[in-house]
């Protein structure tokens, strides 16, 4: 259970590219148990909005602040320990096995995971019996588990959820769409781009670019 | 979260994960290690074979030597990060490993590669050209703050063209112009030493300082260049 | 076409011609230097030309840094501006370094006109580092990549500068002149005259320099007027059409 409280601030985001520009003024906040979903056509800029909102893109103007129990985490190292990310566009060490990728990004975080912590996340999204492989075995759907799975075992307090049901069968979709829930209960804050109805209806704020 | 008590400071651990993990994954597909020392095979045998026995001087030998190390550093060094980039796995890097972690990973993994590959381009050197070494001590501590510093240098350099197209060649574009200095430092030194001369302890704190100069400048930037 | 510079800003421009062309005047009715004669023209030359390439170095480094702290494209543009300048006048300088050292020091050998001399390396190894410099940024396409990268560039390659200018030079032997050597040095063999000729031309060429910076700005400054121009009238055309 996730207990203080983490709030996400976005004020007046706007991004151009080049000249061309995808959205202006954009402002939310969004606090603990908050799930906001991003809808819009494609390249529409969802995955644009959802990389500022993680910092992984310096919008054009507008500032993205997290506050930790009233406290703001200004500097980006304070700020990325809270985020977990997922998108199509971020992939795993495919000469890694999933356990031992796991197991790096938590060690990159300085997180010190029990084995079976590493375990329980891999087997709760359906791949744990094949944790020892190489993610170059791993077919696209697995992949996509896989990243669920950092979720889990890294527990991050920010969900930061980029197309989560690509590449998923009916059992992974059904699967996902309880993980998301579960995350809600939780306490979690999730932020999550997609035009998916079944994830739509977790929303308590909605974002519709054009 | 269950941890367990550091023997490290965290900054330290995020260090080695990332080192580990780029030593893992080398030792699986051997790729950089075995490009660097083929490459390096190439130029010499190259070399060795035209002159064929000819003698060469202790400058000749000295400069040939480290040629050979400055390109085989940049057919193998960069791979750090373009491997990242193409794999897609960066962004996974920038979300969980903090930027310091990453300099520094990939900065000891490179150099631990090159000093490696600087031991094998000696021993080939001794083979083929008939290199008279008298002080193994002073040679060997010439030729690995050399390939240090070259290392930590296309570290960074490496980090700016993965970025970029055309990447290979801008990464040796812009790794010479920086390494210079100290590229010529060792080669004199370098030379001094294979000619038995005494070298100067000067030339010892030129080759360590700049090393150390390029690590911390390298450092505060790489922040810089990390975050978007 | 929107107006580039300002009226001050070509008055200014038209006093640095006058003056410039003023000093080239002046290095051309000096006397011929003890034991140089006229070659010393070309020092007029090639002092101030090595001077810009070394200000702008430094000038680039430092708006790079102010680059990096306040992510303003405005102060990139001044710092790759300073760079290109430089580029052009390491160039120069190289160009006239080679010659005065032909006819000075090489004259003997018919075929020696490059001998790696200190200071030879330390202008050749600037002139690498700008040409890099330029080369990186024609490859790059995304603006802000391009600005981050090439103002990391320039401030790496900036912190070779106290090996160049302190250590080397301290290291290897030199023919060039020392200039803050007075004895024996540049500063010994010239008269009053050529000193206040030479500080004539450094303060011009630096006026110079400044002017191309003010003008690159202020292109810049129009250019960015105009594309807002463009977009707004688009803007304007296709609310109208959609309207209709």
């Amino acid at each position: 259970m996730v207990n203080s409280e983490v709030v996400i601030e976005a004020k007046n985001i706007t991004k151009k590219f080049g000249r061309r520009t995808l959205f202006t003024d954009l402002s939310c906040r969004l606090g603990s148990g908050d799930c906001l979903i991003v809808t819009g056509k494609n390249g529409s800029g969802k995955s644009t909005l959802v990389k500022i909102l993680a910092r992984l893109l310096r919008p054009t103007s507008g500032s993205v602040t997290l506050f930790d129990e009233g406290k703001v985490c200004g500097d980006w190292e304070k700020f990325m320990p809270y985020i977990g990310f997922i998108s199509p566009e971020i992939m795993f060490y495919e000469n890694l096995s999933g356990r031992e990728n796991l197991e790096f990004l938590a060690r990159a975080r300085s997180l010190h995971l029990q084995p079976s912590q590493v375990e329980d996340a891999l087997t709760k999204v359906g791949l744990g019996s094949r944790g020892a492989q190489f993610v170059k075995t791993y077919s696209t759907g697995m992949k996509q588990r896989l990243k669920f799975a950092t979720l889990l075992a890294l527990e991050p307090r920010v969900w930061f959820v980029d197309e989560g049901l690509s590449n998923l069968d009916a059992e992974g979709r059904g699967l996902v769409l309880g993980l998301v829930k579960q995350a809600r209960e939780e306490g979690r804050l999730l932020i999550m781009a997609t035009n998916d109805l079944l994830e739509a209806e977790y929303a308590t704020q909605t974002i519709a670019l054009s | 979260m269950q941890r367990k008590p550091l023997l490290f400071p965290d900054a330290l651990k995020s260090v080695w994960a990332v080192l580990r993990k780029d030593a893992l994954s080398e030792l699986r597909s051997k790729y950089a290690f075995s490009t660097l020392a083929v490459f390096a095979l190439t130029c010499l045998s190259a070399i060795s074979m035209s002159i064929a026995g000819g003698d060469l001087t202790p400058l000749v030998q000295s400069v040939l030597l480290w040629v050979i190390l400055f390109f085989s550093a940049m057919a193998g060094l960069g791979r750090v990060f373009v491997q990242e980039q193409d794999a897609g796995t960066l962004l996974m890097l920038k979300v969980y490993a903090p930027p310091q972690a990453v300099y520094f990973g990939k900065v000891i993994f490179n150099v631990l590669v090159l000093l490696c590959l600087s031991l094998l381009v000696l021993l080939l050197f001794i083979m083929f050209f008939g290199m008279a070494v008298t002080d193994w001590v002073v040679l060997i501590g010439a030729l690995w703050l050399g390939s240090a510093g070259l290392s930590v240098v296309a570290t960074m350099t490496a980090a700016m063209a993965a970025q970029v197209q055309g990447r290979s060649t801008l990464f040796t574009i812009l790794t010479f112009p920086i390494i210079l200095p100290e590229f010529l430092t060792a080669i004199e030194t370098t030379r001094g030493i294979l000619a038995g001369e005494t070298v100067a302890a000067s030339q010892f704190l030129f080759l360590g300082g700049y090393t150390l100069v390029a690590l911390i400048v390298g450092s505060i930037l790489f922040d810089y260049l990390w975050v978007e | 076409m929107a107006r580039v510079l300002s009226r001050g800003d070509k008055l200014f421009g038209l006093i640095i011609g006058l003056w410039l062309a003023g000093a080239t005047v002046a290095v051309f009715l000096l006397p011929p230097v003890v034991n140089l004669g006229y070659k010393a023209r070309m020092l007029f030359f090639h002092i101030p030309m090595a001077w810009i390439a070394v200000v702008t170095f430094f000038m680039g480094a430092w708006w790079a840094f102010r680059y990096l702290r306040t992510r303003s494209l405005d102060r990139f543009y001044l710092s790759s501006l300073s760079n290109r300048i430089g580029l052009v006048f390491s160039f120069l300088a190289t160009v006239s370094g080679i010659i005065y050292s032909k006819m000075t020091w090489y004259s003997e050998a018919p075929w020696t006109f490059w001998t790696w001399d200190v200071r030879q390396t330390t202008i050749f190894i600037l002139l690498l580092i700008y040409t890099a410099y330029v080369v990186l940024g024609f490859s790059i396409e995304n603006e802000e990549t391009r600005a981050t990268i090439s103002s990391v560039y320039s401030l790496f390659s900036f912190a070779t500068v106290p090996f160049l200018v302190f250590i080397i030079p301290r290291l290897y032997f030199s023919v060039h002149p020392d200039l803050t050597d007075n004895e024996g040095g540049l500063g010994s063999g010239l008269g009053f005259n050529m000193i206040i000729v030479l500080v004539i031309a450094l303060v011009g060429i630096t006026a110079f320099y400044v002017w191309m910076l003010r003008y690159g700005a202020a292109h810049r400054r129009s250019q960015i007027a105009e594309l807002a121009r463009i977009d707004a009238e688009e803007g304007s055309t296709r609310n109208g059409e959609e309207s209709e």
